[in-house]
């Protein structure tokens, strides 16, 4: 599909197949993550091609305002879903018990995960925007343990340029200059990523996953 | 999406229909219901005389009947009021009404009167022409629900008289009190015309129309000894800010039309009361001065002048024809009514130099012993 | 406190409030005079009972209003008026008198006064919403320019006015609002826009939530949010801009309410705060009218009343919210 933002083309010809389990989209800034993510959710339409989609689709933005309400509330807002739904996937995500808080006195982790339960309720499709920027290794450490248990349950397309995502997914779509290139994870390897990033890194395997090292120039 | 087009949709057509409505109302025709205790008006009679003799003879006599009420009035706000009987519980609403009805010889009938119709007619000695159940009626004219209607709906009046001038705010809400009310020109009026038309209107209401065009000659003939003009141009000032700039009578007001009835000129040229710049009376030049008091005494109030930057460059200031008004000389100025044939005499003897410095309610009685015509 | 007790609470003090405001005014009627009958019957039915009603169902319009524009333009010190529904209503009344005062029948002056007020709050609407467009920061700053406008408008007028018509009355009305005066038939048009907005604003209280969280999340969900933002700012607007040209600028009362509601619930949520500012908005402005009427002997306008009980209110919440933010 291709996919315009105000007469500037950001998207040209992309298409790639959704597979079940975690999809990463993969690309520099400015690549047209978000808006791919953004396309695939229905709120902006492709000037050409379709986006194909069966059932709902759940949402989880990178920026939220710093809303002072119960997680109740936010898990409820909007969403039209049974509130016991929403509670099953708070637990899910490992914040049971944590309804009654007040969201804006949550740490920017607590607050991540109170979304990934909201859109993990409202769709079988999820669609996360930078779910792990901003987070300390041990936080960024919790979420990557949902995404790989839940992956099982739903089909996830995670839009980052958290490059430690590439353990946990079943399928890699790299963006560069409006362009899509599929891959699966296996296939991900230093010179495909420089190219996409526009800078050397290096692939090192350590106890099990890759790491991925950017060759700074300093 | 549906519900909320429709949601929207019916307030709109409500606020619509609403309007709609209101435009479909006349402007008030407001009736007065009470029954008088007493008339003027002939009634019908037929008496029979018989004498007997051998011829029976039958005398009829019979008076037409001359109804005066139920008239239609128009007030100074254009409204239109039926008055369906002579008004017997008046409530006024001004001192320059309360003067006229006092003139009609319509005190007794005056059961509601604001504090300040109150104050002038203690201060006139007059107070004993009232009902013995009259009540004062505190007004706050800076309000726009300040009429007391509360206060005037317990008096159970036929008519409510006041002034379309600085009450005219009032004429909203007042409607809703279920009396008829009825505004005279009063403070509005822009020349002596318009209180003689006042005047000629409450003959009208009341069934005085005689009564009424005498006390429009009368006001007519006081105003003929004072016509003479004069080359005297006066100000007529009200209040004095700190700085200078000042309150007076601009050329289009009521006191205007005095001092030129006086003969004289009014000094301010532009129209309104102020506030002015120092410079525009320093221009003006005015060969007199006239403070009105409000409130302080005559030798503050003239002490007052001095607030105005270079006002020893005015020749009334350097000449001394500098006058204070207090109490029913003041009055007499700034209330639109009969007794402003009186602040024309006043301002034709300021003029002519023949008015002490301070003009108050001592010299005011001893010039004009009888103020209002009860005659 | 819970949502619902804060509404059973508020309507339950709907009642003595009711008795308090028909008591007050230039004349206080003790029990007994209230419901003899008789003389006292024209005042508490005639006057103050439609305007006891009036107050309860504008109080709950301005502080259910405030609520919704605070949620969707996350923004706490925002309040209905923002659209400069006021300054064009004090605008429209002028031009009434200008009306009169050029020639006109000075009959204009009554009679179109309202219709006047209500026209030009809604033009003034118009034109911040027409440059704002919906977006949180630009409607904000042009309802600022609006008002600006029609003040200067109204001031400049005003000064020509009286110098032509020497005895102009005062704008008072409009600035500030005396809730003494009003008629069944406005009541019954109070009532229904009551009970389209609250019960539209409740069932939306979610959605607008989300809004409030995230104009993307909401895309998702299928609103707009900007034609969302709209929507609820024309018909607030066109709310307050009818209260206006009945009972002139009741202020304060759609910045405060929200706030109450908030502290009470320790929840800031519109799915909380919509149900609750509706119920504790008609008996707040019940006794600021109440009191407004009966503490001088005199009217003093309603906004000095609920100013007052404003800064208290106000200060309590900044302390909160500053709390907050350092913690």
């Amino acid at each position: 599909m291709t996919v315009s933002l105000g007469g500037v083309p950001v998207l040209v010809d992309v298409s790639f197949d959704i597979v079940d389990g975690l999809n990463l989209v993969l690309g520099p800034n400015g690549s047209g993550k978000t808006t791919l993510l953004r396309t695939i959710a229905g709120i902006y339409r492709p000037q050409r091609g379709s986006v194909e989609v069966d059932g709902d689709v759940g949402y989880m933005p990178a920026e939220f305002s710093d809303a002072y309400m119960t997680v109740m509330d936010v898990l409820l807002a909007g969403g039209g879903r049974p509130p016991s739904r929403y509670l099953a996937w708070l637990a899910a995500v490992g914040l049971g018990g944590y309804e009654r808080r007040i969201f804006s006195e949550l740490s920017t982790g607590q607050k991540r995960l109170v979304l990934l339960a909201k859109a993990l309720a409202e769709g079988r499709l999820v669609l996360l925007d930078e779910p792990t920027a901003n987070l300390d290794p041990a936080r960024k450490a919790v979420i990557m343990r949902v995404l790989q248990r839940l992956k099982k349950l739903k089909t996830f397309i995670v839009a980052s340029h958290d490059l430690d995502l590439v353990n946990i997914a079943d399928s890699v779509v790299l963006l560069r200059g409006g362009r899509a290139v599929q891959l699966r994870p296996e296939e991900v390897d230093g010179e495909v990523l420089s190219e996409t990033y526009g800078l050397p890194i290096e692939v090192v395997r350590s106890g099990g996953h890759k790491l991925f090292l950017p060759r700074y120039d300093f | 999406m549906a519900s909320k087009v429709w949601m929207a949709a019916v307030v709109v057509v409500a606020i619509v229909a609403w309007f709609a409505g209101y435009y479909s109302r006349a402007p008030a025709a407001q009736t007065a219901t009470v029954v008088t205790t007493y008339s003027e008006t002939a009634t019908t009679t037929y008496s029979t005389t018989v004498t007997t003799t051998y011829l029976t003879t039958v005398t009829t006599t019979a008076t037409v009947v001359v109804r005066y009420y139920p008239i239609t009035v128009v007030d100074a706000l254009n409204r239109t009021l039926q008055i369906a009987a002579e008004p017997a519980r008046v409530v006024s609403l001004a001192p320059s009404i309360t003067q006229m009805l006092v003139a009609l010889g319509l005190c007794s009938r005056i059961v509601g009167l604001d504090q300040f119709s109150y104050q002038l007619l203690k201060e006139l000695n007059y107070t004993s022409c009232l009902p013995a159940d009259a009540e004062v009626v505190e007004i706050n004219a800076m309000s726009p629900t300040g009429f007391n209607g509360d206060a005037i709906i317990l008096l159970k009046p036929d008519l409510v008289l006041a002034d379309s001038g600085i009450e005219a705010m009032w004429a909203k809400d007042m409607q809703k009190l279920g009396v008829p009310v009825y505004f005279l020109y009063g403070t509005r009026a822009a020349s002596f015309a318009d209180i003689e038309r006042d005047v000629e209107a409450l003959g009208k209401i009341f069934d005085r129309a005689r009564r009424a065009a005498a006390v429009v000659g009368w006001m007519e003939a006081e105003l003929a000894k004072y016509r003479t003009p004069t080359n005297a141009t006066v100000a007529q000032i009200v209040w004095i800010n700190p700085d200078g700039s000042f309150y007076a009578a601009g050329n289009n007001t009521f006191v205007a039309a005095e001092i030129r009835a006086a003969g004289g000129i009014n000094a301010i040229g532009q129209g309104g009361w102020g506030p002015f710049e120092p410079s525009l009376l320093i221009a003006a030049n005015p060969s007199v001065i006239v403070v009105g008091s409000m409130g302080f005494n005559c030798t503050y109030a003239l002490q007052t002048l001095r607030n105005i930057p270079h006002v020893s460059s005015v020749s009334a200031y350097s000449n001394g024809r500098m006058y204070a008004l207090s109490g029913l000389a003041e009055d007499a100025v700034d209330q639109p009514s009969l007794m402003s044939v009186y602040a024309v005499a006043m301002f034709n003897m300021v003029m002519t130099g023949r008015a002490p410095h301070c003009l108050d309610t001592r010299w005011f009685l001893q010039q004009f012993p009888s103020p209002i015509p009860t005659g | 406190m819970s949502g619902r007790n804060l509404v059973l609470f508020s309507l339950a003090s709907l009642p003595p409030l009711f008795v308090l405001f028909l008591s007050t005014g230039a004349v206080f009627l003790t029990p007994d005079k209230l419901f003899a009958g008789g003389p006292y019957s024209v005042i508490v039915y005639g006057i103050r009972l439609p305007a006891a009603i009036a107050a309860a169902l504008i109080g709950s319009i301005l502080a259910v209003s405030g609520a919704v524009m605070q949620t969707l333009y996350r923004n706490p010190l925002l309040d209905p008026y923002i659209t400069g529904t006021a300054s064009g209503a004090a605008f429209g009344a002028l031009l009434a008198y200008a009306l009169a005062v050029v020639g006109l029948s000075p009959a204009y002056m009554l009679l179109y006064q309202v219709p006047l007020a209500f026209l030009f709050a809604t033009a003034a609407s118009i034109a911040t919403l027409a440059a704002g467009r919906g977006r949180v920061y630009a409607t904000v700053i042009g309802g600022v320019a609006v008002s600006y406008i029609f003040s200067a408008a109204t001031t400049i007028g005003l000064s020509y006015l009286s110098s032509r018509e020497p005895q102009i009355p005062p704008l008072a009305f409009w600035l500030f609002g005396y809730i003494d005066y009003v008629s069944y038939r406005a009541d019954a048009l109070l009532a229904v826009v009551a009970a389209g907005l609250i019960a539209a604003a409740v069932k939306e209280a979610r959605r607008m939530d989300l809004v409030a969280i995230s104009d993307e999340l909401a895309h998702v969900r299928g609103i707009k949010p900007d034609r969302y933002r709209l929507f609820w700012i024309s018909a607030i607007s066109l709310s307050t801009a009818l209260i206006v040209s009945q009972v002139g600028v009741v202020g304060f009362l759609g910045l405060m309410a929200p706030h109450m509601a908030r502290m009470a619930l320790k929840n800031g949520s519109a799915a909380a705060v919509v149900p609750a500012s509706a119920a504790l908005g008609a008996p707040v402005l019940l006794a600021s009218g109440a009191l407004a009427r009966g503490l001088l002997g005199f009217s003093v306008p309603v906004t000095a009343i609920t100013s007052i009980f404003s800064a208290p209110i106000i200060i309590l919440a900044l302390v909160h919210a500053g709390k907050r933010i350092d913690s």
